[in-house]
């Protein structure tokens, strides 16, 4: 917990942080952290985590990068989240065709192999500046997110509509009916209330996957741009050169590890916390 | 149970009279399909849960309904509360068929009548405040003015401290948890509550305290309730009038005294016997049933108790014989005096009774089999067979 509350502060700070390091993300140290090969120089005084193949500071770039990684992170949960539990909602309580044909594209989507397709998405989309459908979809940090989102909301539907079916046949929902509710009123007044704690726990279990979800996507170079510092950029990046220099995969990747663990950490930590048995 | 001290007088006059009762069903029927597969949901059958069901309701008074479990009283209260849809039949509202109105037409209506539910834990919702609870109706309505106010005269009158508006349903007894359901089920100032067993969730000591609250309501408000439960010492306690379920199907109506002092339906007959009497000391010999309630899914030919019916025994005159009518023809409710009705093709005539309990015991005793006395009413515990409860002599019936 107190480690995502950091990660937030240098996301947050990262500029700040920056020129109290007295480096740019982009700044480039060739003179002076380029050996003569050409090669980077691992960690000193002045450059703690060492520089990269051009030179640039590794640590102030992973500052920056936690700003990718959590905004990455936390929009694309926040869109999944919305369209899970919007559409599990309505799912769950009105039932029949709406249920079948949404509990099938959910099917669907959580069956595609999402790594092949996103690929495949990102490769059509980011080939070239002016992205694909007539320009719709630009390559960037937007991209992956909705690409995140559209591959996660299943997840979130699938809970949400689990726990609906059980509260819709629980009596304060004919109570609700009995005075003369809509079900939209209903959906929202009534039930969605009683979903806010496995909303919140697994909502905190998909941060994670989408901050890896970046990674991989920026690893496979199809992510942000190289401009734009991210965590799993910075890891590829590195493997290119790792037998000279370590510490260009090493320090991402560690900060990485932990962000994932922190986060599932915190959702299952929420999901004792938030048990419905001991809330009663 | 502790006898509560307010008893709604009874007003045999009142079924015959000429007015529109508040309301008339007619017919209801409701099957509930039983589906089978997952994808394409065949219906490989049938629940019949009512099979035709008459009964009116009229201002001011109390509609008992009494039966067992299973026997569709649940699947009635929904239907009028209009929270479910009848397969068949007609409900209607001061004259006003009401069957087919639209959610929307019905909003009107919702105001009138209400439904207290039996499970004061599940009918008020966790995340919601009790001011929140008793106020949605108002919401919902677009009731103008001071809510908060409102909802704390409701509040007082059903004998909650107003001041714990703010508080949440868990943090209220079960007892207290019913009276916010009232609270809310009177917030629109409704002629009809539906009290699906309102009291058989809470201890027996909190039972009375409820029933008296509600017989308070009834008589301040002039308020008719359907009120619903297994139980014939609370009906008895509160119901003008009452109908007697079995299987899906109304077997007896009849005012309260009437049908008390003198049950025409076998059924009735059993039900009666089985039930503590209050009295102390009064050793009551009980009419036992052979046998369990059918399923619903496949209910009996003809008239629906005469696999288990004591009385066409008794008219055989063989023990394992029923009438040919009473396995072939399904009797209907039938005028048997003064708004009595009973639908069964031999009713109950005096010192029938005796003769059932003699047929009984001497089954019992010659063959000894205790299957055959289990007294099928729920939450009896104490309906257990005893054999000297059955050769003793008694002062019930
Ligand atoms: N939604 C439903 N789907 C299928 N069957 C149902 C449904 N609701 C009720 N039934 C069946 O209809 C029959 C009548 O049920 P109902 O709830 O009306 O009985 P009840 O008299 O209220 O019983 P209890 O005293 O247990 O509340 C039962 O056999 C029940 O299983
Ligand atoms: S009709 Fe026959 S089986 Fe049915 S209750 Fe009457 S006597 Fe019994
Ligand atoms: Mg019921």
């Amino acid at each position: 917990m107190l480690f995502i509350i950091l990660l937030v502060v240098v996301a947050i700070f990262a500029p700040v942080l920056a020129s109290l390091i007295g480096h740019g993300p982009n700044e480039l140290f060739n003179r002076t952290m380029l050996d003569d090969f050409g090669l980077p120089l691992g960690p000193n005084s002045e450059f703690w985590f060492g520089a990269d193949a051009s030179g640039r500071d590794v640590l102030v770039r992973m500052i920056y990068g936690t700003r990718v990684s959590l905004a990455v992170g936390l929009l694309a949960t926040l869109f999944a989240v919305g369209l899970g539990v919007a559409l599990g909602l309505v799912a769950g309580y009105l039932g029949g065709i709406v249920d079948t044909v949404l509990s099938r594209i959910a099917e669907i989507i959580l069956s595609l192999p999402i790594l092949l397709f996103a690929i495949g998405i990102v490769t059509a989309c980011g080939a070239s500046k002016e992205g694909c459908a007539r320009g719709a979809i630009k390559p960037g940090l937007m991209l992956v997110v909705l690409i995140s989102a559209f591959f996660t909301w299943p997840w979130m539907f699938r809970i949400v509509r689990g726990v609906v079916l059980q509260l819709r046949e629980r009596e304060f929902v004919d109570a609700a009916r009995a005075i003369g509710a809509g079900p939209t009123s209903i959906m929202f007044r009534e039930i969605l209330p009683n979903l806010i704690s496995p909303i919140i726990v697994y909502a905190s279990l998909m941060i994670p996957q989408a901050v890896l979800f970046e990674a991989y996507l920026s690893f496979l170079g199809l992510g942000v741009p190289d401009t734009t510092p991210s965590w799993g950029r910075m890891i590829a990046d590195g493997s290119q050169i790792y037998d000279v220099a370590w510490w260009l995969m090493l320090f991402p990747g560690i900060i990485l590890l932990l962000t994932v663990l922190a986060f599932n950490l915190l959702g299952d930590g929420l999901r004792d916390a938030l048990d419905p048995k001991s809330d009663r | 149970m502790t006898e509560p001290t307010t008893t709604p007088d009874a007003t045999p006059g009142a079924t015959v009279t000429a007015d529109v009762p508040l309301v008339r069903a007619r017919g209801l029927v409701k099957r509930f399909p039983i589906t089978r597969g997952v994808v394409l949901q065949r219906a490989i059958g049938h629940v019949h849960a009512l099979a035709g069901v008459d009964f009116d309701i009229y201002a001011g008074k109390t509609l008992g309904v009494v039966g067992e479990s299973g026997c569709g009283k649940s699947t009635a209260a929904r239907i009028v509360a209009r929270l479910l849809e009848p397969t068949e039949g007609t409900i209607e509202f001061e004259g006003r068929d009401i069957t087919t109105l639209s959610r929307r037409q019905m909003v009107p209506l919702r105001r009138t009548v209400q439904v207290v539910f039996q499970d004061p834990y599940a009918s008020l919702n966790p995340r919601q405040s009790v001011g929140q609870i008793i106020a949605a109706p108002l919401r919902v309505h677009g009731v103008e003015g001071d809510r908060r106010k409102k909802v704390q005269e409701l509040m007082a009158q059903v004998g909650l401290n107003p001041e714990h508006f703010n508080r949440y349903p868990h943090e209220f007894s079960g007892g207290q948890r019913q009276r916010i359901g009232i609270a809310r089920a009177l917030a629109l100032e409704p002629k009809l509550i539906i009290c699906d067993e309102p009291v058989s969730a809470l201890d027996v000591s909190i039972q009375a305290q409820v029933l008296n609250l509600l017989g308070d309501l009834q008589r301040e408000r002039g308020l008719a309730y359907m009120f619903i439960s297994h139980d014939l010492g609370v009906v008895r306690h509160v119901s003008h009038r009452i109908s007697v379920m079995y299987l899906g199907s109304i077997v007896e109506n009849a005012d309260r005294d009437a049908l008390y002092d003198n049950p025409r339906h076998p059924y009735t007959v059993a039900l009666i016997s089985a039930a503590p009497t209050g009295e102390r000391g009064a050793r009551t010999r009980r009419l036992l049933l052979a046998g369990d309630v059918p399923s619903p899914a496949a209910p009996p030919p003809g008239c629906t108790f005469h696999p288990r019916c004591p009385k066409a025994r008794l008219v055989s005159g063989d023990p394992a014989e029923v009438p040919e009518r009473c396995r072939t023809e399904r009797p209907v409710l039938t005028d048997v005096g003064e708004g009595h009705q009973v639908a069964c093709w031999y009713p109950i005539e005096k010192g029938d009774a005796e003769k059932m309990m003699e047929i009984q015991a001497s089954e019992i005793t010659l063959e000894g089999d205790p299957e055959l006395g289990v007294a099928q009413t729920e939450g009896l515990t104490d309906a257990q067979p005893r054999p000297d409860d059955l050769v003793d002599g008694g002062t019930g019936l």
